[in-house]
């Protein structure tokens, strides 16, 4: 009942791609293939960005969404007026708990700014990569929010940066440090909790076990030994009203022996180096190209395809991971090539993951140009708290994993993506999108919804039912539709009515606009198509 | 749709059986070879209670024979003694549990102390996820316990279900959310259900001809879960309007869950694992009412918990299905025998679980947790029995599961507990559970100063002698390897550990003592 982090081809499905490789892609970059560029790499992509992304070729787009972000506004405050530290619409994040106030008003701004972040981000992969990340180095909300918010900005500091320093900060990150024990790790009582993920889940990864305590890519006894080296760290100021944040090191509480590692790791002795041995610890695991092969691994499992097998292991893995190590754990350049690759964008890839609950919504919220209240931030935060329990509904809660390991989409064999999907989440899903394309979503006395007639204004012939259907299908599906689709779906539009009459009724609401009778009219009937089409199976691929 | 089922079929014979049924945790020979060995025609049901928040053992079940030491480190939660309701020659239970202790007398419950896991933690999450996994306190499983069960009959799930074997969820939580204990290798098997009556269906429509690729398989999936949805949806309701009640419920939350469960098997539903949640047992304040311990949020639980079991035990009854049903209860923790100064208590260790039907083996297992006469802050109740062969007791004598598969479901050192039989009439007269004296586990110097001497007694057969602190770490295994039979003498070295209470815990096959021995230095 190990963790599968890696496991030969599934096998219990049908269909097998033909091989492809890193090489660059050299297929047409065309509407098609940009619409499937945007969906992996950005979330809720819309239908303008393709416009804009067909005029650049391949390598700019890759190097446009590579570029990194400024920095979000830190969380405010949003519903509360009895801290008078922190008064509304001003950020908590450097300030000290108030004695005697109730500080879930932290967690629930925390909420809302997780779940709208993503969900109001530019064209850039940053947000996708900070939920990997997230992902990666799971800790939980432990009780002081100003470390969630100090763990979130960590994450999004290295989203695209260099893993080897990124793991060395996440190692003595405070929520960390206290999510894994590490604060507890003494050389009288050693805690073995961080050093075994850090094994295990952040960098190298398990192997096979081939012998008693041995996983081909670490030992039992080297956990013990990385145990020792991560002694002495400690964590002041947790939810005090006096006491600053602060994590320090305690030479009095650091292991000064030397530490042997295993073979696994060339029998390397790790000296006493007091509060920078960790650094040493973290260059001599990513000495080994392994680490390479596990994060490559995990980055094809998330942005291409759950289906690694052998081929793509020698194919794709090896050489990408070649690529990571040349740039010395680069995140970047890593990501570029991947990004560049044929295996990446080639049909045969295309809609063969299924949506994580948070990209479901930003397909459902974002790329239909939803008015989300952006400059009134108490409207915003409180659908940003509202859309939070609808993605736990959907099984995804931002900062509570199921386990360490993350969720169980990105590990668990042989289902991966498919373990977001079943009875229960289901009902979740299609309430969302019904609510926000047929009917309103209601919350805090806002109604949201789809401006159909908006999101249609600037496609290329809304006039025609039939190009209509296909740029909605463009927008939303990874695949084309067939012909029988197509019909069904213009039977929703224009039940029993021949084509000319939707452009007809269309020329009509637009040569009278003013018609607010016939506006209802031809909006219902987008409402339903929309609806509709958010509710075919199609659409929950990506 | 045909198009689907005939890729589907033509997959199977390309990669071959082994194949599918590859990757998961079990080895495909051992599976296929005990595909047999689970009884299809079974309509057995279980009906599992969580008591979520940790519940105070010490205070629903209340050993009298500690009753002074206890109130001397409880005074303000613990009950008056006049009040308990004493059901068994040194217990009680909690004055709030009358319909509980009914059952008990009319033999229709058994209590099981001390029931626990080595290494006990004591964060709700871990300990729940522990709890539902049927881990090691040190491993981290992805699957539940029933989940893997229910693996063994239902590895191809969710594909082709429902069907006409298995119209029905294979597992229903009563709630919003799935059941980790339901939890499978590739999908949950449990179906959250609030209203039976208040389901919707899914929109569908649209579906064409899916490509032979993967991502045809993906859609397929998809289509699959959404098709599965509402078939379960539209089988469900339709099973609620068959059933009938035949009494009626406290208007609690728990009463009402069970209330629905039993309406779906009245309606013919052949779900077989129900999972009823109970929240609030997290009594680090207010566990009683301040200056009036028969007052408060304990007693509004026990209250809840007491009047929805034996509402649903009568129900069963009026319908006439008591001998396909039994009921356990379980928490991620108990809590500690010390109270605090909030007027609640702290999380603990082992706490007792309660199993409760027609079918059980009526009465109590193991001894009463032991009070000594120091009792350290962090101090919890020891444990006795692992809650994994309470759950392997569960599939083995109820679910008919092989010994040898349950041993792989949950782990190697699996021992029967005896609390369950298949409802045969008459119950049959053997039913003792094997009695912990068997072994007669002699402990001495207590307090021992620096060596504890255990003396026993064994057949030829594997033995396990091993040490718990307080808080139900496991500190060390002295011994565990095969021995002659006969009585055995044995010397431990204990100068080690600091001074406090700690439990010498002796196995074997089917036996188990935990005796309690004070070091002091």
């Amino acid at each position: 009942m190990d963790k599968v982090l890696y496991s030969e081809s599934k096998g219990s499905v049908g269909g097998v791609n033909s091989v492809l490789t890193l090489d660059a892609y050299s297929g047409p970059w065309d509407k098609a293939a940009i619409s499937h560029f945007l969906k992996r790499t950005t979330y809720g992509h819309t239908y303008e960005q393709i416009g804009e992304l067909e005029a650049l070729d391949h390598e700019s787009a890759v190097d446009l969404v590579l570029m990194d972000l400024g920095m979000p506004d830190p969380p405010v405050n949003y519903d509360q007026d009895q801290d008078l530290n922190v008064p509304l619409g001003e950020t908590w994040v450097n300030v000290m708990p108030t004695a005697g106030v109730n500080q879930g008003y932290r967690a629930r701004s925390m909420r809302a700014w997780s779940t709208m972040v993503p969900l109001t981000s530019g064209l850039s992969v940053r947000e996708r990569m900070v939920i990997f990340w997230h992902n990666h180095f799971v800790t939980a909300d432990i009780g002081d929010r100003r470390l969630v918010y100090d763990y979130m900005n960590l994450l999004r500091t290295h989203a695209l940066g260099n893993l080897k320093q990124f793991v060395k900060d996440i190692t003595i990150d405070h929520s960390m440090l206290r999510y894994l024990n590490g604060n507890q790790n003494t050389k009288t009582a050693p805690n073995e909790n961080y050093a075994r993920e850090l094994l295990e889940l952040f960098t190298i990864g398990k192997g096979p076990l081939v012998a008693e305590g041995d996983y081909t890519n670490y030992t039992e006894d080297d956990i013990i030994s990385i145990a020792r080296v991560l002694t002495g760290w400690r964590t002041y100021g947790f939810n005090s009203a006096t006491n600053p944040l602060a994590v320090g090191f305690d030479l009095n509480r650091h292991d000064t022996e030397s530490k042997q590692l295993s073979y696994r790791f060339d029998n390397v002795v790790i000296e006493n180096a007091g509060e920078d041995e960790y650094k040493n610890l973290i260059d001599i695991i990513f000495q080994k190209d392994e680490v390479a092969r596990f994060i490559c691994r995990k980055f094809y499992r998330y942005f291409v395809s759950d289906d690694i097998n052998e081929t793509v292991e020698t194919q794709i893995i090896n050489p990408l991971a070649d690529i990571m190590v040349e740039n010395d754990y680069e995140i970047a350049p890593t990501l570029r090539a991947l990004f560049l690759s044929d295996a990446f964008m080639h049909e045969e890839n295309r809609g063969v993951l299924i949506k994580n609950p948070l990209e479901f919504a930003a397909s459902i919220v974002k790329s239909t140009h939803v008015d989300v209240k952006e400059d009134n931030y108490l409207a915003n935060y409180a659908l940003g708290t509202s859309l939070f329990y609808r993605l736990r509904d959907m099984q995804m809660e931002i900062n509570k994993h199921p386990s360490v390991a993350g969720w169980t989409a990105y590990y668990q064999a042989p289902g991966f993506t498919r373990m977001w999907l079943n009875s229960a989440s289901m009902p979740h899903r299609m309430y969302l999108s019904d609510r926000f394309s047929k009917y309103s979503y209601n919350n805090a006395g806002n109604q949201y919804r789809i401006d159909v007639l908006g999101l249609i204004a600037g496609f290329s012939n809304p006039y025609d039912p039939n190009i209509l259907i296909q740029d909605l299908a463009l927008l939303f599906y990874s695949n084309s539709i067939t012909e029988n689709q197509v019909n069904f779906l213009k039977s929703v539009l224009i039940p029993g009515l021949p084509d000319f009459e939707w452009t007809t009724e269309y020329a009509d609401h637009i040569a009278n606009p003013d018609d607010q009778n016939l506006m209802n009219s031809v909006s219902g009937k987008l409402k339903d198509l929309i609806g509709t089409m958010m509710s075919l199976s199609e659409f929950y691929l990506f | 749709m045909k198009r689907r089922k005939f890729l589907r079929n033509t997959t199977a014979a390309l990669i071959g059986l082994p194949a599918a049924l590859n990757g998961m945790s079990l080895s495909p020979i051992r599976k296929s070879a005990l595909l047999d060995a689970l009884n299809p025609d079974s309509d057995r049901v279980l009906v599992l209670i969580q008591m979520i928040g940790g519940n105070d053992g010490l205070n629903m079940i209340i050993p009298l024979d500690y009753y002074d030491k206890l109130y001397n480190v409880r005074q303000n939660v613990i009950i008056p003694e006049s009040n308990l309701e004493h059901f068994d020659h040194d217990l009680a239970f909690h004055p709030s549990m009358k319909g509980i202790r009914t059952m008990f007398d009319d033999a229709k419950l058994n209590v099981i102390q001390g029931v626990g896991y080595p290494n006990q933690n004591r964060s709700h999450f871990r300990s729940t996820d522990i709890w539902t996994s049927g881990s090691p306190a040190e491993e981290d499983w992805s699957t539940g316990w029933l989940g893997r069960y229910l693996n063994e009959d239902h590895a191809e799930f969710p594909t082709n279900y429902p069907n006409n074997d298995f119209p029905d969820p294979l597992a229903v939580v009563i709630g919003n959310s799935i059941s980790l204990t339901c939890q499978g290798e590739v999908g949950n098997y449990s179906l959250p259900l609030t209203d039976p009556f208040n389901l919707g269906q899914l929109a569908s429509g649209g579906d064409d001809f899916i490509p032979d690729n993967l991502y045809g398989d993906q859609l397929d999936f998809v289509r699959t879960t959404i098709e599965q949805t509402n078939a379960y949806s539209e089988r469900i309701t339709e099973v609620a309007n068959q059933g009938t009640n035949t009494v009626s419920y406290p208007d609690t939350g728990l009463a009402q869950q069970l209330k629905t469960i039993a309406l779906l098997l009245a309606g013919g539903s052949k779900t077989r694992i129900f999972v009823a949640s109970i929240g609030g047992f997290d009594t680090h304040a207010n566990q009683v009412q301040s200056g009036d311990p028969m007052l408060g949020e304990h007693t509004e639980l026990l209250t809840k918990l007491s009047g929805a079991i034996s509402a649903f035990q009568k129900d069963l009854e009026g319908l006439g299905i008591d001998d396909r049903v039994v009921g356990m209860t379980f928490s991620e923790f108990g809590r500690r025998i010390k109270s605090n100064n909030s007027d609640g208590t702290d999380h603990g260790s082992a706490a007792p679980l309660m199993v409760f039907g027609k079918c059980v083996i009526p009465g109590v297992i193991g001894d009463n947790a032991e009070i000594p006469d120091e009792v350290g802050t962090q101090d919890g109740v020891a444990m006795q029995f692992d809650f994994r062969d309470i759950y392997g007791s569960v599939l083995e004598d109820w679910f008919e599961v092989d010994k040898e598969i349950v041993k792989d479901l949950l782990h190697a050192d699996y021992t029967r507990i005896n609390f369950l039989n298949p409802c045969l009439d008459p119950i049959p007269t053997d039913t003792d559970n094997p009695l912990e004296e068997a072994l007669q586990v002699n402990l001495f110097p207590n307090p021992a100063h620096h060596y504890v001497n255990v003396h026993f007694e064994s057949e030829r057969e594997r033995v396990a002698v091993t040490l718990f602190n307080s808080e139900g770490r496991l500190m060390e295994t002295f011994m565990d390897k095969n021995l002659q039979a006969g009585r055995h003498e044995m010397r431990f070295d204990i100068s080690r550990y600091p001074s406090g209470n700690y439990f010498i815990r002796v196995v074997c096959s089917g036996l188990r003592q935990t005796s309690r021995v004070f070091a002091k230095f």
